[in-house]
């Protein structure tokens, strides 16, 4: 028994000792521990920028999903020399912590892999072959290498990097909105148009959430242009980067309807959204973008063309549809869809059903046996179809 | 020389080994990595390079050293029932100051030790030197001990890194790990394109101990065959010596008969 | 909920990617030293899994339950070699006192077991990787019980393998200066090369 305290006393000393003496250790190491960690940190900021200014250093907490936070690098002088985006995203094994330095005019600097738990081997590739070339590069124009041999790796650093652009270079789009309408807030995609030349149809919103304007995104020699009308389709602008838009400057804050399209470019495009103005009307719903007045061979109105836009399974499926002034469906017609063929005919088939009806029953349209495998470009037709029923009661209800 | 071959070398070891030899034993003889195969997972994981592997000897040797000492002052009051408990916690205690100590004045090496670092106290190096020599043996001796096997296990890693590092980059690196107050390469030659990055991973390092471990064999052998050769050679002296005995015997025998 | 390619891919890049023997030489010793025999090597893998895998719970709990509120994370190394020794000790009372025939497949590898760097390794590198930052609190000691668990797994493996090819080794002819440890580490580096080529699966 005493031999057994002994020995408990003897542990119990050699432990109490070896305790005092650890703390004793840490208290002397511990401030240059912390400074360390520090330093490290910011050694990654003086690899990107090496004249920055550690004491003078702008944190700004940013906490998206991607973008952690944003440095401003200041050097001695106090001149701007950049910024620094450190961003996490999904490596090979484990998130990366990826820094990108970014001059002033968003050409990138340096990126910079500050932690990885990727093998060492293909992390180094990356850092060695492939991160030297973004250099020099604007940040929202980045030319990726396609194939590194570490894709994982790779894709955690395009990850950040498009996520930063955000920051940096501004959206071109807002931009364009922003110089029309001081008070424009977000915009949202209305209308995807199945044309060569025309693009989009976009809303503008305001803080109050309400629609200022709209916008048609066209393309003009590989160039995005952006044709702003207000609520009243009165011309606002073109903006545009390189393409000459003064043509039209004397049309601004005439109707579309009123204006003469010159034969250029510009002018082509301008006479195909004459042509849809002021033929439709537009509708904010969720999947109705406008309507047309329906007229058959001899000119009689009968009814409504609907065109609806939903989310399939392969994309944006637009679906005109037909209904009558009595408020029956009389036709559906697929404008586009990338859906699988052999899935997206059963389903329209099963629609017909309906033609002559003037309101879908759930239980009909989207019954298991038609739907499965298919329920994504079911729901959609199931959406539009709904909508343009929507559309009309609240067309006839004005 | 020509004395000492006359010595016989089977009793060589017999003979009270001097502070001097006691030190160099742990360099070459009894190299705790190429001949005792010793604390191999730091040899192999830690020497990609030459400071990195030197990294790990200082500290390795300074643990060593530390724990040699406490354990042969205390050989006395600790029971042999809990001697392994004592000496893993006396050791432990060491591996944490000397993690913490690195941690704040070589941060890089810290960094790329990485979990070698705790990992030394599981190295049975310095277990084994506690219980087979400083348990039982006088301070003094256990510090030369302990500096000896340090100096020898660092030798070791040192000869692996420049290998490796040799190979993997084609210059040797300096300043980069250790605080130095410099930095720059002590051989560079500049044959980017011949580099054999296979040498960095876990293959090289593998491939390089067994390299070294092959020609310390090869040594060990030659060796041996040495002393066979002259141990067969000391035993022809004596015989010939002995027969010239029996000679000189027969003939002053002979004389006196004469 | 913790999805469950989480743990898969948890137990490939343990047991494969970064094997513990061959990608962080972890446990060189024992395989040095008791993979002359499959008999013996599965004998030290079963009984380094079960102390891997317990030991990586215990050491999890004390480090984000008692070590990491309490702001004394610096003693984690102290701590976690005891937990790992003293429970090397309770598991070789337990199976002496419950199966004697147990005992005497896995007794003997247990001593040798407080100084495999394996155990110590994998801990260190569960409490280093840092779940709890990408999983929370609790949800990180399962991943990183399933990483010891491909751990040892992974140890196993190797193991076996190379017991396997150290027994063809005794057959064939090696020069005197590599026979024995020089030409087994000669084959473990180019068996290291194969599993380099690993790297992408997960």
């Amino acid at each position: 028994m005493l031999a057994k305290l002994r020995m408990a006393l003897i542990l119990f000393i050699i432990g109490s000792l070896s305790g005092l003496s650890i703390v004793g250790v840490h208290r002397l190491t511990e401030d240059a521990i912390a400074h360390n960690e520090l330093m490290q940190q910011y050694d990654d900021y003086v690899v990107i920028f090496p004249d920055i200014d550690l004491s003078d250093l702008q944190e700004e907490d940013i906490d998206e999903d991607i973008i952690q936070r944003r440095i401003d690098a200041y050097d001695q002088n106090g001149d701007l020399l950049g910024y620094i985006f450190v961003g996490r995203a999904q490596g090979h094994s484990g998130m990366n912590t990826i820094l990108v330095g970014v001059d002033p005019s968003a050409d990138i600097v340096k990126v910079v892999i500050s932690a990885t738990d990727d093998t060492p081997n293909y992390a180094q590739i990356i850092i060695d072959d492939y991160l030297p070339n973004l250099s020099n590069q604007r940040i929202d124009e980045v030319d990726y290498d396609t194939s590194t041999g570490a894709t994982n790796t790779y894709n955690s650093v395009r990850t950040v990097i498009d996520a930063a652009s955000l920051h940096v270079a501004g959206d071109p789009a807002m931009e364009a909105y922003l110089s029309v309408f001081d008070d424009a807030e977000r915009y949202a995609t209305n209308f995807v148009f199945d044309d060569e030349a025309l693009e989009e149809e976009i809303n503008i919103f305001n803080a109050a959430d309400e629609i200022i304007g709209y916008a048609y995104i066209a393309f003009i020699d590989d160039e995005s242009v952006y044709i702003i009308f207000d609520t009243d389709d009165v011309y606002q602008a073109t903006v545009s980067q390189d393409v000459d838009t003064s043509v039209y400057d004397d049309d601004i804050g005439t109707k579309i309807a009123d204006i003469e399209p010159e034969d250029d470019d510009l002018g082509l495009i301008l006479a195909e959204l004459k042509d849809l103005l002021t033929n439709s009307t537009r509708v904010s719903l969720e999947y109705i973008a406008r309507y047309f007045e329906l007229y058959d061979d001899e000119d009689s109105h009968i009814g409504y063309t609907y065109v609806g836009i939903a989310d399939g399974f392969g994309g944006l499926n637009v679906i005109d549809i037909h209904i009558n002034l009595d408020g029956e469906l009389i036709e559906y017609e697929v404008v586009r869809s990338n859906d699988t063929p052999d899935y997206i005919n059963p389903v329209l088939e099963n629609f017909e059903q309906f033609i002559g009806d003037s309101s879908l029953s759930e239980d009909d349209a989207l019954a298991d046996d038609v739907t499965v495998g298919a329920t994504r470009s079911a729901t959609s037709i199931y959406n539009i179809i709904n909508a343009a029923f929507e559309a009309h009661a609240e067309r006839e209800g004005e | 020389m020509a004395e000492k071959t006359k010595k016989n070398p089977m009793k060589k070891k017999k003979q009270q080994l001097g502070q001097l030899a006691n030190f160099t034993k742990g360099i070459i003889r009894e190299n705790p990595i190429f001949v005792f195969l010793l604390g191999m997972c730091p040899a192999l994981a830690v020497t990609a390079t030459l400071e990195t592997g030197v990294g790990m000897g200082i500290l390795v040797i300074f643990v060593l050293t530390a724990s040699n000492i406490v354990v042969s002052l205390i050989k006395n009051f600790i029971p042999d029932e809990i001697r392994i408990p004592s000496y893993i916690v006396i050791i432990a205690t060491f591996v944490t100051i000397v993690g913490m100590l690195t941690q704040a004045y070589a941060y890089a090496l810290y960094q790329s030790l990485g979990i070698f670092i705790p990992l030394i106290v599981v190295n049975c190096l310095i277990m084994g030197r506690a219980t087979a020599y400083a348990s039982k043996n006088d301070v003094k001796s256990s510090i030369i001990d302990g500096l000896g096997m340090g100096v020898g296990f660092l030798a070791a890693l040192a000869l692996i890194g420049i290998t490796r590092e040799l190979f993997a980059t084609g210059a040797i690196a300096y300043g980069v790990y250790l605080p130095l107050p410099f930095e720059g390469s002590i051989i560079n030659t500049s044959m980017y394109l011949f580099n054999m990055n296979v040498f960095v991973g876990p293959a090289g390092g593998f491939i390089v101990i067994g390299i070294w471990l092959a020609i310390f064999n090869a040594r060990g052998n030659y060796l041996k065959k040495k002393k066979e050769v002259e141990r067969q050679a000391w035993i022809e002296e004596k015989k010939k010596e002995a027969a010239e005995r029996k000679r000189k015997k027969a003939m002053e025998k002979a004389g006196e008969a004469a | 909920m913790i999805s469950p390619t989480v743990f898969f891919v948890a137990i490939v890049s343990s047991m494969l990617i970064n094997n513990v023997v061959l990608m962080r030489f972890l446990g060189i010793c024992p395989f040095l030293g008791v993979s002359k025999r499959t008999e013996s090597a599965l004998g030290m893998s079963l009984a380094v899994m079960f102390v891997m895998v317990v030991s990586s719970i215990l050491t999890y709990i004390i480090y984000y339950y008692i070590l990491a509120p309490l702001d004394i994370t610096f003693i984690s190394t102290i701590a976690f070699i005891l937990v790992i020794a003293s429970l090397v000790q309770l598991v070789e009372l337990f199976i002496k006192k419950i199966s004697k025939k147990l005992y005497k497949g896995l007794g003997i590898y247990l001593p040798l077991i407080v100084t495999n760097c394996a155990i110590l390794g994998v801990v260190e590198i569960n409490i280093a990787q840092g779940y709890p930052e990408d999983y929370g609190l609790f949800n990180g000691l399962w991943v990183a019980t399933t990483s010891a668990f491909g751990a040892a797994l992974g140890f196993a493996l190797i193991m076996f393998a190379f017991s396997s090819i150290r027994e063809r080794l005794e057959a064939a002819e090696v020069p005197a200066a590599w026979q024995g440890v020089p030409v087994s580490l000669v084959v473990a580096g180019i068996m290291a090369l194969a599993f380099l080529g690993l790297g992408g699966i997960v």
